[in-house]
């Protein structure tokens, strides 16, 4: 497996770091690891991508049903991506607009009030 | 010139593979440094979709890939599927990158493809939406219901609906990624397949 998710929880959030490789193999296990902190009441999430040393469409695509998910049950999910790397992929897919994404996991916990 | 050919069996964990055999043949070949995260991540587009595609049709052929050095960089990913249904978006922006790239405001690799055709320019932001200049609107279900997720249980649809709302939904994004980052693209539909053919410059 060469993907590693740990969450714990940081000023009423949820962070989930997330680090190695998130791509058409490993994403399941990322969706699955949100599914579950969903699930578990879960509401307000931060996935913190800093330590992402890959991510593909599929990666991607996992945030987005992630942040569909999380809307649908009155959450939120929020980015965490100082990568230009990734950055980047964020503006080609149009979704820097759709995720509120962070330089840092103090940013968007202390984002709190603005939703 | 020198060619590798890998056969990969349409596995996942088969296209990190892939990645890793393309980033050091274009490093090796000569590929500009702040190219290789591109190769690496276009190459893996190509044979997620190609692997994706293969599994979704229950075909155990293998996927392949030619990578070649020599005049640049040339990656060429062939899946085996002949006949997509008409009408998918799969096809709709193959179909478009493949013909004749006039950028008429027809969709999203369309607008690429014509804004960028095989100059060799490089855009730093790629031209996604036709011929606007709002993202989102490239990706018009970004926010809708194509992107629901497994356990979506709100709407009517079953679990088919489901799984083929988000088959669609990666190909627009693994297009959308594949457009973005390769500035020389080209998706050839066969009878045999579609190959999805990528060309990246060499220095020297």
């Amino acid at each position: 497996m060469d993907i590693t998710l740990n969450s714990r929880d940081e000023l009423g959030y949820t962070v989930l770091e997330v680090a190695g490789e998130v791509d058409v193999y490993t994403a399941p296990t990322l969706r699955d690891r949100i599914t579950d902190l969903l699930d578990g009441g879960h509401r307000r999430l931060v996935v913190n991508l800093t330590t992402v040393e890959f991510i593909d469409s599929t990666g991607l695509g996992v945030l987005v049903g992630a942040l569909n998910r999380a809307r649908e049950l009155g959450g939120r999910l929020d980015l965490v991506c100082p990568q230009e790397r990734v950055l980047k992929l964020l503006r080609i897919t149009g979704l820097d607009d759709v995720f509120s994404v962070y330089r840092s996991v103090g940013e968007a916990t202390a984002d709190s009030g603005a939703n | 010139m020198a060619t590798v050919t890998l056969r990969l069996a349409p596995r996942p964990a088969h296209v990190r593979t892939a990645r890793l055999v393309a980033s050091a043949m274009a490093r090796r070949g000569g590929v500009p440094d702040d190219l290789l995260d591109d190769v690496r991540l276009a190459v893996g587009e190509a044979c997620a979709r190609a692997v994706r595609l293969h599994q979704r049709h229950e075909m155990d052929d293998a996927v392949t890939v030619e990578l070649t050095d020599g005049d640049g960089f040339t990656v060429v990913v062939a899946d085996s599927v002949a006949s997509a249904p008409l009408g998918t978006s799969t096809d709709a922006a193959a179909d478009v990158v493949s013909g004749d790239a006039d950028g008429g405001p027809t969709g999203l690799v369309a607008s690429v493809a014509g804004g960028q055709g095989r100059a060799g320019t490089r855009a730093t932001v790629p031209p996604l939406p036709a011929g606007g200049s709002d993202p989102s609107s490239a990706l018009p279900s970004t926010a809708g219901s194509a992107w629901a997720y497994g356990t979506n249980r709100t709407g009517g649809a079953g679990g088919t609906g489901q799984a083929e709302e988000r088959w669609a939904a990666s190909e627009r994004l693994g297009l959308a990624v594949l457009a973005g980052v390769v500035d020389d693209l080209r998706v050839e539909r066969g009878d045999t397949g579609t190959r999805v053919r990528m060309r990246w410059p060499t220095d020297g």
